[in-house]
């Protein structure tokens, strides 16, 4: 009863953080709703354009799970662990695995937040249809969710300051993004570019959102980058705790 | 004698070749104020770290009520409360939102809302942590450390930064947690809250403990001189001759105050009227002070704890 008391007031606490961060709000929740808007006054969708903005939905929502992992997490952890008030809280009886579960949980909320305002926008200004297949589309969001906040807690938990984490989860998501076909198709590039492609976990979400939300395949025919996320999740999330634990509880 | 609560032996940090913390012993008991008094570097914050169970030690142990730091830390971390030195806290969080995490993660935590009310921070309860000013942060991470109702805490230079008048406010409330039989060790670099606040005393310096026990014994034993201070300023005075006179053990000028060690007072404020009537010195300014922590600082490491 006390840890799942723990575990709704951590992840409280994790979620209203990432919601009072004012530039993580702008580029988690802010820019791809822009980004939306313009795409569609652009070009449209559905009867009246010719459904780009159902195609480019995946690449959005891929675009602020990468944000919200890479930049908002990573940044955020490695100021805590900075002014200390990460080594604090596990001065504390909090468990690594509650703290972990938290913020697993409060990405997810924010990662469903996301998902419903773009969503949202889109259909009322564009009329941008819903994913072919919901639940399994579902499942590979929060599924990608978890893998970039992984790869946040990994970068937050192994730079050596707040300074260092935004250039490099900055590069890092810039990188993940744009050779992972999230912001522009990249089929025409040089081979030994899309031989990178295949290994990006930006690749794996793309591919995997573009079978079930857009052609409306089941999950299974999505396995293959689903279980790459969910490798990278676990490698990632290891690491990632593996760190901390070092250096929060014992150093 | 009161439940012993920590004990520390042979505490020992080293970092390649430098070393940290040597050989550090010392025992808390429940309702007692353990002070450590020292300069920055001294070895202070890794003490209290091995103490708590969050840097690993060298060599030695510490129990705390009867948990060993490090391999039984689940143990240590139901049982301590402690502030950092920096007071760290999410910065964006409120001050009612912290306490009701934390309170969630201890099995008999104290009510968030009676600890505001102790801390004086219901009025900040919707406040975040950096819209509040010095002395309000320092409240509330004791409150913080508090919420758990801890029997032990550390307090790592909880003070510093803080006015006089806030200064003076929290140590009211670290009296009531000693009053309450909690036992309480703190870091400090200030000799007037060692000696006003503390029960014991441990003087560090590079790493090592050089002297224990309490600010009047401390006193007795390292800093047995009184002094009397005298501004001379404008008049010629003899060092040499003063030297000589009754009683008096050592001479010297701090400022514009001559100030003279004695062994006996009165033998020497005699002595000094007498020398000075025949050398024509008025005794304006003249006052007489008992040796203090500071003195003893000063005379167990040569230096002053502001130098």
């Amino acid at each position: 009863m006390r840890t799942l008391n723990n575990l709704k007031l951590m992840t409280l606490h994790e979620f209203r953080a990432i919601m009072r961060n004012k530039i993580a709000f702008f580029f988690n929740l802010a820019i791809p709703v822009v980004l939306v808007v313009i795409f569609g006054s652009m070009w449209g969708n559905g009867e009246s354009g010719s459904d780009v903005l159902d195609f480019m939905m995946a690449g959005q929502l891929v675009y602020m799970l990468l944000s919200a992992g890479l930049m908002t997490v990573a940044i955020a952890l490695a100021s805590q662990r900075q002014n200390g008030s990460l080594r604090h809280l596990f001065t504390t009886p909090l468990s690594m695995g509650v703290w972990f579960g938290a913020q697993m949980l409060a990405n997810i909320a924010m990662a469903t937040l996301q998902i419903v305002v773009i969503f949202v926008v889109g259909h009322l200004l564009f009329g941008v249809h819903a994913p072919l297949n919901i639940p399994a589309t579902a499942v590979v969001l929060f599924i990608s969710s978890l893998a970039c906040l992984s790869m946040g807690l990994a970068i937050g938990a192994l730079v050596k300051s707040a300074e260092a984490a935004f250039p490099i989860s900055m590069i890092l998501f810039f990188s993940i993004a744009m050779f992972g076909n999230v912001m522009m198709p990249i089929d025409g590039a040089p081979p030994f570019i899309l031989a990178v492609q295949k290994w990006m976990p930006s690749y794996f979400m793309t591919e995997a959102l573009g079978k079930v939300m857009m052609r409306g395949e089941g999950l299974l025919n999505a396995a293959g980058e689903v279980s790459m996320l969910l490798g990278l999740m676990v490698v990632c999330g290891s690491v990632a705790i593996w760190r901390i634990r070092k250096q929060m509880t014992v150093a | 004698m009161a439940e012993a609560k920590i004990i520390a032996r042979n505490l020992t940090k080293r970092y390649g070749t430098y070393t940290a913390v040597e050989g550090l012993n010392l025992t808390v008991h429940a309702g007692e104020i353990f002070g450590l008094l020292g300069p920055n570097g001294a070895g202070k914050t890794t003490s209290i770290e091995m103490m708590e169970g969050i840097r690993r030690p060298d060599a030695g142990t510490c129990t705390i009520c009867g948990f060993d730091s490090i391999t039984q830390s689940a143990g240590v971390r139901e049982r301590i409360g402690l502030t950092l030195q920096a007071a760290s806290m999410p910065e964006t969080a409120r001050v009612s939102e912290l306490l009701e995490l934390y309170a969630s993660l201890y099995p008999n935590p104290a009510r968030p809302g009676d600890l505001l009310q102790q801390f004086n921070l219901v009025e900040k309860a919707r406040s975040t942590a950096k819209s509040l000013s010095g002395g309000q942060r320092q409240r509330l991470s004791l409150a913080l450390a508090l919420v758990g109702r801890p029997e032990v805490l550390f307090l790592d230079e909880p003070t510093t930064g803080l006015d006089p008048q806030a200064r003076h406010s929290l140590w009211d409330v670290i009296r009531g947690l000693k009053a309450e039989g909690r036992a309480v060790i703190m870091s400090t670099h200030y000799m007037e809250e060692a000696e006003k606040l503390c029960d014991r005393v441990a003087i560090m310096d590079h790493g090592k403990i050089l002297a224990e026990g309490t600010p009047r014994e401390l006193v007795r034993e390292f800093g047995p001189e009184a002094a009397i201070e005298i501004d001379v300023t404008g008049f010629p005075v003899n060092m040499a001759e003063i030297a000589q006179l009754s009683a008096v053990t050592g001479v010297q000028t701090e400022d514009h105050l001559l100030v003279l060690r004695t062994a006996n007072t009165a033998a020497s404020l005699m002595a000094f009227a007498g020398y000075a009537q025949a050398n024509h010195i008025p005794l304006g300014e003249l006052r007489t002070r008992s040796a203090t922590m500071e003195d003893v600082f000063m005379a167990l490491t040569g230096r002053r704890l502001r130098d």
